[in-house]
């Protein structure tokens, strides 16, 4: 197996406010990223994914675990200069309004990323040519932000992303912001900047349907914990974990047959004091008294043409074969 | 005679120039105990054509056309019949709870006030029956939760009550605008489950204002698909989002990710969206139309009746059923 171009593993950290008790917004996460992969990084709001996003990318500082960037370290953000290496490790926010800076030329703003750039043209040239990859024309760069609609503003901010030739882009909800034709055209855009220059995609967001969409593989996410991990259409048409189903058949459908959407249970609960066992157990149709003890580890539940599928529930056996639950939903608890 | 009739709609704001026409000849129905649903872009107009119900216009707009509520000319009405009108006939709910609930008084305050307002009652009892509201919505411990104040709630939950407080003085209209925009999917489905069981239990009937046609899909009995001011199809919700006949809400489905394209490209709709202040003339989607002919430059195609409960304003009307099994014939498929 291939070395992975972005590795965490373990990622914890903990946000603290006097007086209250420790957030762990991540609780120990491991995921990866391979070359021209893109990854789905879904849950609810408050789940930690954004905060795991910024963890990653240096944003924020782990308090304990590691990131790494085809084999090395990632150094978190400070006032000096971050090392060259790290460069090719860059992030795509959700607000294009406020993610490029309204007093600057677009050009100008695209350019900063090509300090780390070895290539020798001029650096106006590249310019033009990182606005055409994002399909604008070139000779925009010399107007400011807000002469472009929002579709067009995400995309000079994926062009800026893109100037320090990273090898993984991490997008923080890229397309949420955008009405559904620039969603599209946004969409597409990643898609296949994944696919030409075999850049890692790390895709953050709670639009599943979008997710199932562009993904290679799925990352579900729950109270600061990864639940479930697998390739997307196994994923879809069998989830191992019954917070994946929940998700999923949340999700309201186009079809004349379509199916009410239903929602799970009760409500998230508060990520300062987490519920024991199964951090899901109070929502799970499925709940057994082991749930409510101890808390299961993400492991290798079995394997499919796609990749390995990792699930984080007492349910499922390690190393398979994995339960369906469609046959517990019929009969109830096993 | 509908719950809700608007014909021939005008709303325009002036400008120096050329007036800014908002909405242009919208006509629709509401029946009691039906869901409509409005789709479109962002600044389609199905905001300005619902709030017209509650007879709230943009400020100095001017309005034409007839909006009637429950018989009642809603644009004609005194401000102090606008008021008897607004929360008791027709209430409305918006898209971000944080900001429609005031965060500095409690719930008991903001559910009480309203009913002491329009209705001759007493404390006590507009307690009572703000305990029965939040009942209603399905909020737990409701006596209690009447002491707390918005931050105290998640987002959904905050949701919940400001559905509650809009159900208040029994409305028979409730309009929805992006309600479940802002909120994840799994508190979108509670939301959406609550919505169709209080129409089971009160027989109110919904203007469901949504960009997410998945939503308007499993939501809405019929549907007005809106683009730059003027309604473009109409139909029952599932045929028109099973069936389009518009070019424009095809392309708006060809450009949602849903497991019919799975692993082929979205399709873009090119272009950006008709405004009011730039509105192409004839029919204003046709500079992003793949079907646009010349007619469709020039003149506006008026919204008519193509099938059984489908409307459609379209000249070309490129994927009429009938002229596809012309040309499976002449082809030979």
């Amino acid at each position: 197996m291939t070395v992975p171009l972005l590795d965490v593993q373990d990622a914890v950290v903990d946000y603290h406010v006097p007086g209250r008790a420790t957030v762990h917004a991540v609780a120990g996460v491991s995921i990866s990223v391979g070359a021209g992969e893109i990854v789905g990084l879904v849950g609810e709001s408050g789940c930690g994914k954004s905060t795991l996003g910024r963890a990653i990318v240096g944003l924020q500082k782990l308090s304990s675990g590691t990131v790494s960037l085809d084999g090395h370290p990632v150094a978190p953000v400070g006032r000096g200069a971050r090392p060259v290496r790290d460069r090719g490790l860059q992030m795509v926010f959700q607000d294009p309004y406020s993610s490029l800076n309204p007093r600057r030329r677009i050009g100008k703003q695209i350019a900063d990323g090509l300090s780390a750039s070895t290539d020798p043209r001029p650096v106006g040239e590249q310019v033009a040519e990182l606005l055409e990859s994002v399909g604008l024309s070139a000779n925009v760069a010399s107007r400011f932000p807000h002469e472009f609609s929002g579709g067009q503003r995400q995309r000079i901010a994926i062009a800026r992303a893109l100037a320090p030739n990273p090898s993984v882009i991490v997008a923080d909800e890229p397309v949420s912001a955008l009405d559904a034709s620039t969603r599209a055209q946004v969409t597409n855009l990643l898609t296949s900047l994944a696919a030409e220059r075999g850049m890692g995609l790390l895709f953050i967001s709670h639009d599943l349907s979008g997710v199932r969409h562009m993904a290679d593989r799925v990352a579900v996410m729950y109270l600061g914990r990864i639940v479930e991990n697998s390739p997307t259409e196994p994923l879809w048409g069998d989830p191992l974990h019954p917070y994946s189903e929940a998700l999923i058949k949340a999700i309201p459908k186009l079809g004349m047959d379509a199916a009410a959407p239903v929602a799970p249970s009760g409500e998230v609960p508060d990520p300062a004091n987490p519920p024991t066992g199964c951090r899901f157990h109070p929502r799970c149709p499925y709940a057994m008294d082991r749930c409510i003890t101890d808390d299961p580890a993400l492991v290798h539940i079995e394997s499919t043409a796609e990749g390995s599928r990792d699930a984080a529930c007492w349910l499922q056996p390690e190393d398979g074969p994995a339960r369906r639950l469609v046959e517990f939903s019929v009969v109830g608890r096993p | 005679m509908s719950l809700l009739e608007i014909d021939d709609l005008r709303i325009s704001l002036p400008t120096d120039g050329a007036p800014r026409v908002l909405v242009d000849g919208v006509s629709l129905r509401v029946n009691e105990g039906e869901f409509v649903g409005l789709a479109g872009e962002s600044g389609s107009g199905k905001t300005v054509t619902a709030l017209a119900a509650l007879g709230f216009l943009p400020s100095g707009s001017t309005a034409t056309g007839v909006v009637r509520l429950d018989g009642a000319d809603v644009l004609s009405m005194s401000p102090r019949q606008l008021r008897g009108v607004r929360g008791q006939t027709v209430a409305m709910v918006f898209q971000d709870p944080m900001t429609s609930l005031h965060p500095m008084l409690s719930i008991e305050t903001q559910l009480t006030e309203q009913l002491r307002a329009h209705q001759s009652i007493s404390k006590r009892a507009a307690k009572d029956r703000a305990v029965q509201l939040l009942e209603l919505v399905r909020i737990p411990n409701a006596r209690h939760a009447l002491t707390a104040y918005p931050h105290h709630f998640s987002g959904g939950m905050r949701q919940r009550i400001a559905i509650a407080s809009a159900l208040a003085c029994d409305p028979r209209l409730l309009i929805a605008d992006e309600i479940t925009t802002a909120l994840d999917v799994t508190v979108q489905a509670g939301i959406l489950e609550l919505l169709h069981q209080i129409r089971r239990d009160t027989g109110m009937a919904v203007v469901f204002i949504t960009h997410d046609l998945g939503v308007m899909n499993v939501t809405a009995d019929s549907l007005y698909v809106m683009y730059s001011g003027r309604v473009v199809e109409h139909g029952v919700t599932r045929e028109v989002l099973a069936a389009p006949r518009h070019p424009y809400t095809r392309a708006l489905i060809d450009a949602l990710p849903d497991a019919h394209n799975l692993g082929e490209p979205l399709v873009a709709i090119p272009g950006d969206a008709a405004t009011a202040e730039n509105r192409p003339s004839g029919c204003a989607f046709h500079p992003r139309c793949a079907f646009a002919v010349d007619a469709c430059r020039i003149e506006v195609p008026a919204l008519r009746t193509v099938a059984a409960e489908r409307e459609l304003a379209c000249h070309v009307d490129p994927f009429d059923p009938a002229d596809r099994v012309t040309l499976l014939v002449e082809t030979g498929a």
